[in-house]
């Protein structure tokens, strides 16, 4: 694949990462769907570009929110494990990307709250802190008490992310489809 | 120094938790263990420390400077932190609106989490379908604009027995093709939507099979240096400086803005920019170094006349200079005199057809009033409409002209209810409809948008059709019906069951006309609806039309294009945002 591909497709993912939960915001849904953008470009083009993406839109968001720049190991993971995913099965078959989302369910919260709790002290300035206040008041300690809301979130956010970007890969164009159509479709 | 202070900080908070990591002894893991648990409070600090010098460095950090930093540590990376800086606000835009076109086709935002989670899908597909096409442009753009050693490089373009089939497609887009443009000389290339002229040009640029997939066969032969202009005015980077400085990094940007009429504009955001403005930025930044082969697409689109006679200037200025062109265009009267013509025909080399007779003016035929605007107005930071009274009665087809930014586009908006007025009436059938919300227009009122891409939404051009109806509470069955048989009046049925964006870009357009006809309103509101038709299909259109008009309804059409001028009943124009005689 002409690398010029990659470094276009990555600037999009991460503005369709943005736009994802923009549009989630503005139909008022209970869901971030901000990783909308690092999914698709990793089931189209692989898990590199795909793990670029993620890191990158952590970088971006960081200029705004600091913290987050920590945060980007975990896209990057959502990154490597769809485009895994994608390039040995492709992203179009729903059992294939509920048992990703289920992937991404458990590695993304187990990933975060090692680095909220090692790195942040388990707080990271978000809703959920009060959920992780309140574990650690009732004698879980620090890692329980940050995995545990991270897990609710993340399950519902996941699958229903993945879900999504395998009903958009349906409805493009097979032109338009990379690696997400099945191995025989590689770019 | 003192500039240096963000990095010095950075590295200073760092070097203890390297050490910590690093001195002779230490378990690299020990962190994680029983053991290591107060020490491991003490590594957390420091970890602390370092990201917070990390993060402020980041935040405190401007944005293009980070840019500019990264570029500066790998060409890559500073490239994709550019191209994401230009590419949000665009995107942003493009959801803004796509959820207008989607909402005026009946969608609606609130309602049950089903009903939210289809209206997700119906305005994210369409972005992300644009955003796709966008990668793929501005890969190719990249392609052309990076430096690489090449092949025997001829002195113009050549091509023998090209055939180039696209990855997926069931015929070739180009086939069998020799053309020559040797050098100083220009090869203009003519067609109708569909015939193969973007391929061709792809082609001869050589990123075909590279960034677009595609099967080649026969030979291709360029010049060394290869300037591209794409027919969507695709550009790059955030502001027009930028755009330029990378085609060329030390070029004196002063007299090169003022070459294309861009004087003074070089900080200008790119996407706040008119389409011919962004024109002029595009074919800059082909022709700033002076290539020794031109590809220009569609050059004349969304220019002015001073636009126009730019562009033929600088082709006329590359064939003194010994470069050789191959230029794209849709409309033959575009042609200079004793111009050497490759014309394409589904792809091979053909002869053209003559062009059908003009269209003459639909006679008035008086009827009720469907659409009556009273002292419509809404006011932009910069501009907007003012004071607007119009009436438009069944039967009529009224052209709204004006310069680009007189209003058209937001009086039609305002009229399908996507724009509050701030003073005002629109009278729809007799009732006020100022304060209806758009979704409930959308059964009365068709909008036909410009760029039929910011809707299409579903897997085909069926679906696409019958969608919109069920939105208003047509069964699917009812809704098929319809879409077929809309179809059926624009000549689309052979092509029914094909994905929308698998077809050529006037085919798109006449679907999303069926979407609106299909609905048989009363008031068809149109803007700018064929710039992408060629003569041919403008006939299409205005046969259908005028079968709705016959039926009954009304149309205001809001376009630059004299066919429909000539072709309505009635001519209004606007300008500043008020109508003139």
């Amino acid at each position: 694949m002409n690398k010029n591909v990659g470094l276009a497709m990555v600037p999009v993912g991460i503005a369709l990462n943005i736009v994802g939960g923009l549009l989630a915001s503005t139909l008022k849904l209970p869901v971030f769907l901000d990783t909308i953008g690092t999914i698709l470009t990793a089931a189209i083009l692989g898990p590199w570009w795909g793990a670029l993406t993620g890191g990158l839109s952590n970088v971006l968001a960081s200029l705004q929110s600091p913290m987050d720049a920590w945060f980007a190991i975990v896209n990057i993971l959502v990154g490597l494990i769809v485009g895994f995913a994608s390039r040995r099965f492709g992203f179009q078959k729903l059992p294939v990307v509920l048992i990703v989302g289920a992937i991404l369910a458990v590695v993304a919260p187990l990933v975060g709250t090692v680095i909220a709790t090692y790195v942040y002290g388990g707080l990271t300035g978000g809703g959920i802190d009060i959920l992780v206040a309140g574990l650690m008041g009732a004698g879980a300690d620090i890692f329980t008490a940050a995995f545990i809301p991270r897990v609710g979130s993340n399950l519902v956010d996941k699958l229903l992310s993945v879900v999504v970007v395998m009903l958009v890969l349906k409805a493009l164009p097979r032109s338009l489809q990379g690696l997400s159509a099945g191995p025989r479709g590689s770019a | 120094m003192l500039a240096y202070w963000r990095p010095v900080l950075v590295i200073a908070l760092s070097l203890p938790l390297v050490y910590a990591w690093a001195r002779p002894g230490a378990s690299r893991w020990w962190i994680f263990g029983a053991d290591g648990l107060e020490q491991g409070g003490v590594i957390a600090i420091r970890l602390l420390g370092f990201v917070t010098a990390f993060a402020l460095l980041l935040a405190t950090t401007p944005t293009r400077t980070l840019v500019q930093a990264a570029g500066r540590l790998n060409r890559d990376l500073g490239v994709m932190l550019a191209l994401t800086l230009a590419v949000i606000p665009v995107l942003r835009r493009q959801l803004a609106v796509t959820l207008d076109a989607q909402q005026s086709r009946g969608l609606r935002l609130t309602g049950s989490w089903r009903a939210k989670a289809g209206a997700y899908l119906a305005v994210l597909i369409p972005v992300v379908v644009k955003a796709l096409v966008r990668a793929r442009d501005m890969a190719t753009l990249l392609s052309i604009r990076t430096p690489k050693p090449s092949d025997a490089a001829a002195s113009g373009f050549g091509a023998s027995g090209l055939s180039v089939t696209h990855a997926f497609a069931a015929r070739p887009a180009v086939e069998d093709i020799d053309l020559d443009a040797p050098a100083g000389r220009q090869l203009w290339v003519t067609g109708g939507n569909g015939s193969g002229k973007t391929t061709l040009l792809l082609a001869l640029a050589g990123v075909v099979g590279e960034v677009v997939e595609a099967r080649v066969a026969g030979s291709v032969t360029r010049p060394a240096r290869t300037g591209l202009l794409l027919a969507d005015d695709v550009t790059l980077f955030s502001t027009v400086a930028e755009e330029l400085s990378f085609v060329d990094p030390d070029a004196d940007l002063a007299p090169a803005l003022d070459r294309f009429g861009l004087a003074g504009m070089g900080d200008r955001q790119l996407h706040t920019l008119s389409g011919g403005e962004r024109k002029r930025v595009a074919l800059a930044a082909a022709l700033l170094t002076e290539p020794d082969g031109l590809l220009l697409d569609d050059p004349f689109a969304a220019l002015d006349a001073s636009g126009l006679g730019l562009v033929r200037a600088e082709l006329d200025a590359a064939a003194r200079r010994g470069a050789a062109s191959v230029i794209a265009v849709r409309d033959r009267a575009q042609l200079p005199p004793d111009a050497s013509e490759l014309h394409l025909i589904a792809g091979r080399r053909g002869v053209p057809t003559p062009e059908p007779d003009a269209p003459t003016r639909r006679a008035a035929t008086p009827g009720e009033v469907v659409l009556a605007v009273e002292n419509l107005t809404h006011r932009y930071a910069s501009g907007g409409i003012e004071g607007i009274d119009l009436a438009v009665r069944a039967g009529e087809s009224v052209a709204l002209v004006g310069p680009n930014g007189a209003g058209k586009s937001t009086l039609l908006k305002s009229i399908a209810g996507l724009l509050t007025p701030d003073a005002g009436r629109v009278i729809l059938l007799g009732r006020d409809a100022t304060r209806e919300p758009v979704w409930r227009r959308a059964s009365e009122v068709g909008l036909l948008w410009q760029n039929p891409d910011d809707q299409l939404c579903r897997r085909t051009i069926r679906d696409e059709v019958a969608w919109p109806l069920t939105l208003r509470g047509r069964t699917q069955a009812e809704a098929e019906a319809s879409a077929l048989e809309a179809l059926d009046h624009l000549g689309l049925t052979a092509v029914a069951d094909e994905h929308p964006h698998d077809t050529p870009a006037s085919v798109r357009q006449l679907t999303a006309l069926a979407g609106v006809l299909a609905g048989h309103p009363r008031l068809l509101l149109l803007d700018e609806p064929t710039t992408t038709l060629d003569a041919a299909t403008v006939g299409v259109l205005l046969t259908a039309l005028n079968s709705h008009l016959d039926a009954g309804a009304a149309a205001l059409i809001a376009t630059h294009d004299p066919r429909l001028i000539a072709a309505a009943t009635r001519v209004v124009r606007l300008e500043d945002g008020v109508l003139v005689d």
